[in-house]
């Protein structure tokens, strides 16, 4: 299971690699800006899919924000 | 070169795609037998709001939503409101993306694992956000008819398994249950329409807005009643099931060879989750090429997608957490589609007067 979803993620990144980030970097226009957002996004959620597919648990963001509108509202 | 815009009819259909979204499954509340009366509540809520939508964009013929609070509130209060509506975009395309992905697991593809079908809906929604607002446009006109027939024959077929006496007593829900439902229903998926105002600067700016959205909030309206109806044939126990409509689909049979309906009810979910999750991709990616001054949205495509769906992954540990984040969703989604709405016509209103 854990070696399965690994390996999916890395054919969807390298994927991603091949037929969008390096055409983007070889691109001569002003193309920085998309590669500074690009980057970052790409690395950050690679990493946390491949914790997430070696079974490290993950704290879902959804868990602040309910917290955050059940304290604003006072709602249980 | 000229830009490719779509057309009022196109816009209909892609806001009458939206709204059905994922929501042409949960046509089941808390309200139970009392749903249609639910629906009907929301749309007297919505009608308000609904106006709202329209006028922001009616006073800026041809530009999104993102132009209008740039062009009234100033580039720093305009870019973070841009901002605030890029994460609500977010949420909503990641929570549709784990839907997508529960429903497969749930009803089709139990062993499978969820990232597969998230892939899949991941490549699809990119290449339509790198092929453009006008190809979606053009991709509406073939899926909506589909969907149309799907659920009209749906509906016709479970005509003679209804039992109105699941509907009674009428209006028995208690007035809290009720008004919750109806709120339920105003906030998914009627308001989560404010995301489509940020598509209006791709739409021909003859266009009439109020058009668009009355046009679409009637035809979902009715499409809702209906399915509130038509999922009064499983009664009292609508609640028990996960994906309401499918299972009050697969009940009706037509002698012994027509059978297992349900997947005309699924094959309408999965088009109109796609549709929805574009409009929150584009939304996006526009704002984000706003905030930053890209010239070319579909370049971030990728990055929205790949949060969307990594989000999607991380978000809920099981099917459970994602109905009860439902419960949070609607006072989470208000910010984003009153609040916000209306400060944004009053600095609207105020500006064009001052011109």
């Amino acid at each position: 299971m854990k070696l399965r979803y690994i390996l999916i993620c890395s054919f969807l990144y390298l994927a991603i690699l091949i037929f969008d980030i390096i055409p983007l970097m070889k691109k001569k226009r002003d193309n920085k800006k998309s590669l500074l957002i690009y980057m970052p996004v790409f690395l950050f959620t690679l990493v946390i899919n491949i914790l997430y597919g070696l079974s490290v648990k993950i704290p879902s963001p959804a868990e602040p924000v309910k917290d955050i509108v059940i304290w604003i509202l006072g709602i249980k | 070169m000229q830009k490719n815009l779509i057309s009022t009819k196109q816009a209909i259909y892609i806001l009458i795609m939206f709204i059905l979204g994922n929501s042409v499954m949960y046509t089941g509340s808390k309200a139970k037998q009392d749903t249609w009366l639910a629906v009907l509540i929301a749309l007297v809520l919505f009608t308000p709001m609904m106006m709202v939508y329209a006028r922001i964009v009616s006073l800026y013929p041809g530009k999104s939503l993102y132009a209008i609070v740039i062009d009234v509130f100033g580039k720093f209060f305009g870019k973070a409101i841009i901002f605030l509506y890029v994460l609500y975009a977010i949420s909503l395309g990641s929570l549709l993306m784990r839907n997508f992905s529960e429903f497969i697991h749930v009803v089709a593809m139990s062993e499978t694992p969820k990232i597969v079908p998230l892939v899949f809906l991941f490549t699809l929604s990119v290449w339509m956000i790198k092929s453009g607002v006008e190809t979606l446009g053009r991709w509406v006109r073939v899926a909506l008819p589909v969907v149309f027939v799907s659920l009209l024959v749906t509906l016709l077929l479970s005509i003679k398994s209804l039992d109105f006496s699941n509907l009674k007593p009428v209006a028995g829900t208690e007035f809290n249950i009720l008004m919750e439902s109806a709120f339920t229903i105003f906030s998914f998926p009627f308001a989560e329409t404010v995301l489509f105002t940020t598509l209006f600067g791709s739409v021909k700016a003859k266009s009439n807005p109020y058009k668009i959205y009355i046009y679409s909030i009637v035809i979902c309206t009715l499409f809702f009643l209906a399915a509130g109806l038509r999922n009064a044939v499983i009664g009292s126990s609508l609640g028990m099931f996960y994906f309401a409509s499918y299972a009050a689909v697969s009940v009706i049979s037509l002698g012994e060879f027509f059978t297992r309906i349900e997947v005309l009810i699924g094959l309408a979910f999965l088009l109109d989750l796609f549709v929805k999750l574009c409009v929150c991709m584009f939304a996006a990616s526009m704002g984000i090429s706003k905030i930053v001054n890209i010239k070319n949205y579909k370049e971030l495509a990728i990055p929205v997608g790949l949060i969307m769906m990594t989000l999607a992954i991380i978000l809920f540990a099981n099917i459970l957490e994602m109905y009860d984040w439902l419960d949070i969703y609607k006072y989470f989604a208000l910010p984003f589609q009153v609040i916000l709405p209306l400060i944004i016509l009053a600095g609207a209103e105020i500006k064009i007067r001052l011109k």
